[in-house]
């Protein structure tokens, strides 16, 4: 019977619908949900065809731009290997990096959600990009500029530093 | 919905921490709050920004009394305020190891501003009428009885920290950071040498047979190559060998063993000696004292042949600098270390008080082997002092 297995028809294209902690369906395609290490992981584990993930983590807001996020990185990486395979030069990872600056460029609450959001759904080039942004934020600012940014109370025992 | 940042995971405030490229970001990201300075930071991504910072200027207290001092980033041209209450009204001197040995009135330690860790030294009460005032403290006259405080601190003309083990903070463990470091003094009327561990009880003064011109008044110390070299006023070179690295009752000896390089004449010297490119060096700095502001002329650069004794004038010193002054003397590669210019010597001034009260530290500045060329680095506030200068201190916080 093993004639009738043919790998290059592609199957349908499936959905999972992943639920916000505050109630919201979001309808994803799979290979955008499996971004998520976690939702990937959880996939391969699961028996049942169970496609929906509650997060209970990700509030709507947030869940919204990391989907925005794990739509652009599966269609580019598409479009880069597509280029690659049909040798024609593309500028498509530049053009990612740049999209990725421009997403990340959020406030520091936003920021916050992201990371956290990142970390729960373990996307390693997300949680990456975040971290990123809040060392870049970090850099050349004295501690006070670092708490009036991130608003945190300084509940330093010692403070060596005074503002510059 | 909160965002707490001073409450994220530490899994996620190391993988920030870890994104941190600057010394002086990792110093302030620490002390943004509790939880923040509670990180347990991976050493090893710090080993090569450590490697690669250029020696900060640790300048002059603002006042005798203040708690504050600052701190010149050169490269990036920044000041830092640190709070060092403990180093309050004390002598500093700095080091390629992070470390400032710290000699209060009553106090003596090894101090990282940085982490803020300290380790005591032996009490100096042991050398406490033993002023020194250059040659002219052969006259006992010249001990100034007014100050007798000052005297007690002024009678260590240099303090240098020698890492017996590999420089390498790769190989340092946690637990025994500065176990592998000893301090030396050059102490008293006769500039004599004496060392001691952190930790230890007294100094052990290294013996000096006074053999005229060639043992007496030291004035740099060199850990190289598994033993310890000393240059005194006059440029001779003495070896001493018997120094324990750990403990134990020994009479160490300073022994004759290299004469002086013929330098240039006609001015005062001031004399460091440095490790570069695996070969002992001797720096010799030319000072014109006859103006009210002495100033640094010249520097010249002489390397020995441990196996001739022969000196070798050294015109060109390629891609590393050194740094002089009231520190460790140390050698830096311009090319692994940000901002750094090669071919140059970064001096301090560390001319000693001849007259009392004399204020002094304006003595500084980068000169150019190859050009003969002086220009100043650092033209701000917090210069001059009555007995703590800016120092050099390649900082460290581990």
């Amino acid at each position: 019977m093993k004639d009738s297995f043919n790998p290059s028809i592609e199957p349908p294209k499936k959905t999972v619908t992943l639920v916000s902690s505050d109630g919201y369906d979001f309808e994803v395609e799979e290979e955008v949900a499996l971004e998520s290490q976690v939702i990937k992981d959880g996939f391969e584990d699961k028996a049942v065809d169970d496609r929906e993930y509650l997060l209970f983590n990700v509030h709507s807001d947030t869940l919204e731009l990391i989907i925005k996020y794990c739509e652009k990185h599966v269609s580019s990486r598409k479009s880069i290997s597509a280029a690659a395979a049909s040798s024609s030069s593309s500028n498509g990872e530049e053009a990612l990096k740049e999209w990725d600056e421009h997403f990340i460029s959020v406030d520091t609450n936003t920021l916050y959600d992201i990371l956290m959001a990142a970390d729960y759904l373990n996307i390693k080039s997300l949680l990456d990009l975040a971290i990123q942004k809040v060392a870049d934020t970090i850099h050349g600012r004295s501690p006070e500029q670092i708490r009036k940014k991130f608003n945190i109370e300084n509940d330093s025992i010692i403070d060596p530093w005074a503002s510059e | 919905m909160s965002q707490n940042w001073s409450e994220l995971p530490e899994e996620l405030l190391k993988m920030i921490a870890e994104k941190i490229e600057f010394l002086d970001d990792f110093v302030r990201f620490s002390v943004v709050c509790r939880s923040w300075s509670l990180v347990k930071f991976n050493k090893h991504h710090f080993s090569s920004i450590v490697k690669s910072q250029f020696p900060w200027l640790m300048l002059a207290n603002d006042d005798d009394n203040s708690n504050s001092r600052r701190f010149f980033n050169y490269p990036q041209n920044k000041i830092c305020h640190m709070k060092l209450s403990k180093a309050s009204g004390c002598h500093c001197w700095g080091s390629p190891f992070g470390w400032l040995v710290v000699l209060g009135l009553d106090s003596q330690f090894l101090l990282n501003p940085l982490s803020g860790v300290w380790f005591s030294l032996p009490s100096l009460a042991q050398y406490r009428d033993r002023s020194c005032r250059g040659l002219s403290s052969l006259n006992v006259l010249s001990y100034d009885w007014r100050y007798p405080k000052r005297n007690r601190m002024s009678c260590v003309r240099k303090a240098i920290i020698v890492s017996t083990m590999n420089n390498s903070i790769d190989d340092t463990d946690d637990e025994n950071v500065v176990g592998g470091f000893l301090v030396f003094l050059i102490v008293g009327r006769f500039r004599e040498l004496a060392f001691a561990r952190p930790g230890d009880n007294t100094w052990t003064n290294i013996i000096s047979t006074l053999i005229s011109r060639v043992t007496p008044f030291q004035e740099d110390i060199l850990h190289f190559n598994g033993r310890f070299y000393a240059v005194n006023f006059f440029g001779y070179i003495c070896v001493c060998d018997d120094i324990t690295t750990k403990g134990g009752s020994c009479r160490p000896t300073l022994l004759p063993f290299a004469s002086p390089p013929e330098f240039s004449m006609g001015w005062t010297r001031t004399f460091y000696l440095v490790e570069l490119c695996g070969d002992l060096h001797l720096a010799v700095r030319n000072i014109n004292c006859s103006e009210p502001r002495s100033r640094t002329v010249f520097i010249e650069l002489y390397k020995l042949d441990l196996c001739t004794l022969k000196w070798e004038k050294v015109e060109c010193l390629g891609d590393y600098a050194l740094f002089l002054g009231s520190n460790t003397s140390f050698s830096s590669k311009a090319s692994v270390c940000r901002g750094c210019k090669p071919g140059c010597i970064y001096f301090t001034d560390d001319s000693e008080g001849v007259d009392v009260g004399r204020i002094f530290g304006h003595d500084m500045g980068l000169f150019n082997l190859q050009t003969g060329g002086i220009e100043s680095f650092y033209e701000g506030d917090c210069i001059l002092s009555l007995f703590s200068p800016p120092v050099w201190i390649k900082p460290n916080p581990f």
